[in-house]
């Protein structure tokens, strides 16, 4: 005997050890009893056991075994160790079932009483199975109704599990497959993949049409697919609805007419193929295509009718501003005939308020009329309203008050008219005024009189910013705290 | 921009820090092993004095932040070692120091290590360290304050979840000068060897 024969008859006494301290485990987790839709809980004491050991011991006493899992400080680092174990044995596996499914519906037509049948049924359990077939064949299904030529039959209750799923169903089969609505309740023990979330029951609803010429349709949630007896060729289930069956199709035809997912109506062949719409589905589009003419025609006489009234509207507007332009005419010829008749010297009095447009429209000298000189050729006006106290007629400025000697035709002058005597004290600028400007210092407002002014700076070092205040010399006054302001006087 | 980037490194190194699982400390004896201090001399003048210390006899102290594989390690050693003989140059030697005699070596380091543990989470592990750090040496008349590269293999046995024992070997190697006078220094090559053990508790 040497050391290794020591050191394989030391592991072997452990290995014995380790696996009768598991088994005393499961044994007392047995004699503690379970739930009935639960299994025995083995608390793993300081995380002795690894999986593995739970892995042996559910394969040596043929269990399903589940576990979970917990993150623990060990060894210098974070591990994950099983925290609880879950097994089962294989034979209570249907109790459990019974336990967890037993009552989907309210009935108790399922119970763990109810006894395996020899038949078999189409459902579709799981996405890799519907890769090929939607209804799968499974013959291993417990079933309260009967059964014919070993496929179930008739209405009932059922169920069917393996490690992976369980699943439990109630309703009207026809020779293996669904008649009608066949509810199913659905628990996946696994991360199958199969888009059902694990261990959450989930029900789901699913319905077979008759065969006919070898083909049915089934629906899965709110989906029409059609399927052969053979289960040799199927169309996957992406109708929306199945509007006439192959049954209803004209011999040599042979077609059914589906909603398809964009909400059309189509005929499709055995194949799968769309081929046309169907005649309801022309006639829609026949309606559509009249509406949408009509509409057209609709449109274009609305259009019509706008352009009139638009046409009708303009040719209104061009009368009124011819109504409008031969107003004004009429009007200027009326005021120019005033004006010339104005110019009448002889008509002229003492006190009259003469009136001369002043190079551009709308500028206007007036003047009262003082007197004539001896022939009446020149007469002297004193000045009231004028265009600019600076401004200049014959030499002379055009000041308020101001008189001059204007001559009294040839020129403009004429008496004038209220409108002109209104627009010249309107634009009066007769009166002169001196303005000055002056420099006059007061305090600057940015540093208020000071000459310093305080600001905040920040400073950026490595270790990150900083501000501080710091005192400048205010720019605005440069630091005499005064400022000159230029002020412009009138007098 | 060189001295922005440093508090970020720092920053970021804390960073890392925190985010690790699990922090451990440990402490430990070393019971043997061999220093060795070469003192250049200029140019081509090959070795002047090679000195030899041992046994070694000293205690380590460290804190490790582990995150699975990986750790981070700051570790202080103080070792010393009575003298075990010098080798002299044939041809030159330091007028100073003909009359000195040469004193035990007293050595302080401080190293920061990565390691690797390819067996982290086990109660049995290997982990592998390599590190850069500071070495302070004190053997009389050669004594100086160097940079050091060290790498080190430890054996780690966990008793219970948090407690465990090592022990292991660690070589570190050093540069430094060495003030022989006051206008005048030599550069110094440090080795240091030494078998370790100790005890480490998980925080």
């Amino acid at each position: 005997m040497n050391w290794r024969h020591i050191l394989a008859a030391f592991g072997a006494v452990l290995a014995v050890t380790c696996a009768s301290a598991q088994e005393k485990l499961l044994k007392n987790a047995i004699k503690e009893g379970r739930k009935a839709d639960s299994f025995y809980e083995i608390e793993n004491p300081n995380y002795r056991f690894s999986l593995s050991d739970f892995q042996s011991l559910a394969s040596k006493y043929d269990c399903i075994l589940e576990y979970s899992t917990k993150d623990v400080q060990r060894f210098g680092s974070v591990s994950q160790v099983v925290d609880r174990a879950y097994l089962l044995p294989r034979s209570e596996f249907n109790d459990f079932i019974c336990a967890c499914l037993s009552r989907p519906w309210g009935g108790a037509g399922l119970s763990s009483k109810t006894q395996r049948g020899s038949g078999w049924m189409y459902f579709y359990p799981d996405k890799q199975a519907r890769k090929e077939s939607y209804f799968f064949k499974y013959d291993n299904v417990w079933w309260s109704g009967r059964t014919a030529d070993g496929l179930i039959d008739g209405s009932g209750e059922g169920f069917a599990a393996n490690d992976t799923w369980m699943v439990a169903f109630k309703g009207t089969f026809c020779k293996g497959y669904p008649s009608g609505s066949i509810c199913f309740r659905w628990l996946s023990k696994k991360k199958t993949g199969d888009g059902f979330q694990q261990d959450k029951v989930v029900e789901m609803t699913t319905a077979c049409g008759t065969f006919h010429d070898d083909i049915a349709w089934f629906k899965i949630g709110d989906r029409y697919g059609f399927m052969d007896a053979a289960q040799q060729r199927l169309l996957e289930p992406k109708y929306g609805m199945v509007l006439q069956d192959f049954k209803d199709s004209f011999p040599g035809t042979n077609y059914a007419v589906i909603k398809h997912s964009d909400g059309l109506e189509w005929k499709m062949n055995r194949n799968g193929e769309l081929f046309a719409y169907s005649d309801h589905q022309q006639q829609i589009f026949a309606d559509i295509e009249a509406a949408k003419v009509e509409a057209e025609k609709r449109k274009a006489e609305e259009r019509r009718l706008a352009a009139e009234k638009r046409k009708a509207e303009r040719a209104e507007q061009e009368k009124e501003a011819a109504r409008k332009r031969v107003q004004a005419e009429e009007k200027r010829q009326s005021y120019l005939a005033a004006i010339k008749a104005n110019m009448d010297k002889s008509r002229w009095l003492q006190g009259d308020r003469l009136c001369l447009e002043y190079f551009n429209p709308g500028n206007y000298i007036t003047g009262t009329l003082e007197e004539f000189n001896a022939d009446k050729s020149k007469c002297r006006i004193k000045i009231v309203t004028s265009p600019g106290s600076r401004m200049q007629y014959n030499g002379e400025n055009l000041e308020k008050n101001t008189t001059m000697w204007i001559a009294t035709s040839g020129e403009g002058w004429h008496v004038a008219l209220p409108e002109e005597i209104e627009a010249a004290n309107r634009q009066d600028n007769s009166t002169y005024q001196a303005k000055t400007q002056l420099r006059l210092p007061r305090k600057c407002p940015d540093c208020n009189g000071s000459g310093w002014k305080t600001e905040t700076v920040t400073h950026h070092g490595w270790l990150g910013s900083y501000t501080e205040r710091e005192s400048k010399k205010c720019y605005r006054c440069d630091g005499s705290g005064w400022i000159e302001e230029t002020q412009t006087l009138t007098f | 921009m060189k001295t922005r980037l440093f508090p970020v490194l720092v920053a970021l190194f804390f960073a890392v820090g925190m985010n690790a699982q699990v922090k451990n400390i440990g402490a430990g004896a070393a019971f043997f092993g061999d220093i060795r201090l070469a003192v250049q001399g200029a140019e081509d003048h090959g070795n002047l004095y090679v000195c030899s210390y041992r046994p070694v006899l000293g205690g380590t102290a460290y804190y490790e932040m582990s995150s699975g594989s990986a750790s981070h390690m700051f570790e202080i050693d103080y070792l010393t070692a009575p003298l075990a003989g010098v080798k002299e140059s044939e041809k030159y030697y330091i007028k100073e120091w003909e009359s000195v005699d040469f004193q035990p070596a007293k050595v302080i380091t401080g190293f920061y290590y990565i390691g690797i543990n390819n067996r982290s989470a086990q109660r049995f592990q290997l982990p592998f360290y390599f590190g850069v750090g500071l070495s302070y040496n004190d053997a009389a008349p050669i004594k100086f304050m160097g940079f050091a590269v060290g790498a080190k293999l430890r054996a780690r046995f966990y008793i219970t979840d948090r407690i465990g024992i090592w022990g292991g070997g660690s070589a570190k190697f050093g540069y430094g000068e060495t003030q022989v006078t006051a206008d005048m220094s030599k550069s110094v090559y440090q080795r240091v060897l030494a078998l370790e053990a100790g005890i480490t508790f998980s925080l």
